[in-house]
């Protein structure tokens, strides 16, 4: 595939992957850095998508990245912060979350995928996906009870 | 068979997803009929995925789109702005952007004196390839600097650096390059790169990176008397102490005729 392929995913996919980096990382400046760095890796590995679903290898791409990305970020550790409204809590909980966690429930929540294909995506089984859900939802629960 | 005490979070979380065996959806759909609390459970992963599913969404805006589109490519300067072209005019910028390219690199190979290239030696960046005799251990980083360059901006041409390091038998080590320019030698940093950080194995040998750009800050521009400065380091936070060889270390740049104040070759 040539340039013309790549503009024209960019063009079809843009709001795409910026979503879904942007539920990975709420903070827009790093959602940002991390769609660049997504885009940088989908220009020089185009070819691979012939044949594949392109949310899927999209998706996978994105996890690749976040990968990197995120050994030089640390995951937000805050506890309990006062006076958080209900969607602050929420998205502070979501942000606890381990990236073990927050990649299967932001790839089932967000973009609507079946275990299988996340375990696809991630590269783990898919019983260690289901393990996750289960683990990511009770998290995710209790870190915002936590900020009541 | 499933009893009372094996529901857990992951089988009510699974049964929510519809992704059980029918045995199991049967046995979890039958406990939060009749157990208030694993309702109640339920309930509250299913409240926590729809509030999820409603967060605000960000909008890309146009200026990001356009420097999003333009950072993807390393060889273009942060910032540059694409225009939208009609469909048919695609058409031959995909010609000339086929034929140009080809036509540099069959130019480039055709004049192997073109040097792009500088090399990773013991005693700085040098334009002449060949032997290097550098190998040595780092504790937390090394830089290498260029003798004054002259040369000619090649956007079309690529950019990138490679390097060659070892952590023998350390464990959890890390090197991170960064690339600084000074185009007219003025002693100010014109344009820096920083590279995404390289993970080295905790066996003995030789490893090659060749990194992705990570950040860059500022364009290209001609050199004009001006210097490069490489730097391997470990990353803040890091383990310290790796070792680096200069075979085949080098920086790939964008430029054509480059040159020091002695000729092509020093």
């Amino acid at each position: 595939m040539g340039m013309e392929s790549f503009v024209d995913l960019y063009e079809r996919r843009a709001d795409y992957v910026y979503f879904m980096c942007s539920r990975l990382e709420l903070d827009s400046d790093m959602a940002q850095r991390l769609t660049q760095a997504v885009w940088r890796r989908v220009r020089r590995q185009l070819p691979q998508l012939a044949g594949k679903r392109e949310e899927h290898w999209l998706c996978s791409k994105i996890i690749d990245v976040h990968r990197k990305f995120s050994r030089k970020v640390a995951t937000d550790e805050s506890g309990k912060v006062a006076g958080l409204s209900e969607e602050q809590r929420l998205t502070s909980a979501l942000m606890r979350l381990s990236l073990e966690f927050r990649w299967p429930l932001v790839l089932r929540e967000f973009a609507g995928f079946d275990y299988d294909d996340i375990a696809d995506i991630i590269g783990i089984p898919e019983g260690t996906v289901r393990a996750r859900m289960g683990r990511a939802r009770a998290l995710l629960n209790k870190y915002q009870e936590e900020q009541l | 068979m499933i009893t009372r005490a094996d529901v857990d979070d992951e089988l009510v979380s699974a049964y929510m997803d519809g992704q059980l065996s029918p045995t199991e959806e049967k046995a979890v759909a039958s406990l939060v009929q009749t157990d208030q609390s694993w309702a109640e459970r339920l309930d509250a992963f299913q409240q926590d995925a729809k509030r999820l599913r409603k967060l605000p969404v960000q909008e890309l805006t146009d200026q990001m789109r356009e420097q999003i589109l333009a950072l993807s490519d390393s060889n273009l300067p942060a910032g540059a702005e694409r225009r939208r072209v009609p469909r048919f005019r695609r058409r031959w910028m995909l010609l000339i952007a086929v034929v140009v390219p080809t036509v540099f690199t069959l130019l480039f190979f055709s004049n192997p004196n073109d040097i792009s290239r500088l090399y990773l030696k013991k005693d700085g960046l040098e334009l002449q390839a060949g032997r290097s005799i550098l190998d040595e251990d780092i504790e937390s980083s090394k830089t290498w600097l260029s003798p004054k360059l002259w040369g000619k901006y090649a956007p079309e041409d690529t950019s990138g650096l490679g390097f060659q390091v070892d952590a023998e038998e350390l464990e959890d080590r890390t090197v991170q390059g960064e690339v600084e320019y000074d185009f007219d030698g003025d002693g100010k940093v014109d344009r820096r790169e920083l590279y995404e950080v390289a993970e080295l194995d905790a066996r003995k040998g030789w490893e090659r990176f060749e990194p992705e750009l990570e950040k860059v800050e500022g364009d290209f521009k001609e050199f004009i008397g001006g210097e490069v400065r490489v730097t391997l380091r470990v990353p803040p936070g890091g383990k310290k102490n790796f070792r680096v060889s200069g075979t085949p270390g080098e920086l790939i740049v964008p430029y054509r005729g480059l040159r020091t104040s002695k000729g092509a070759y020093e």
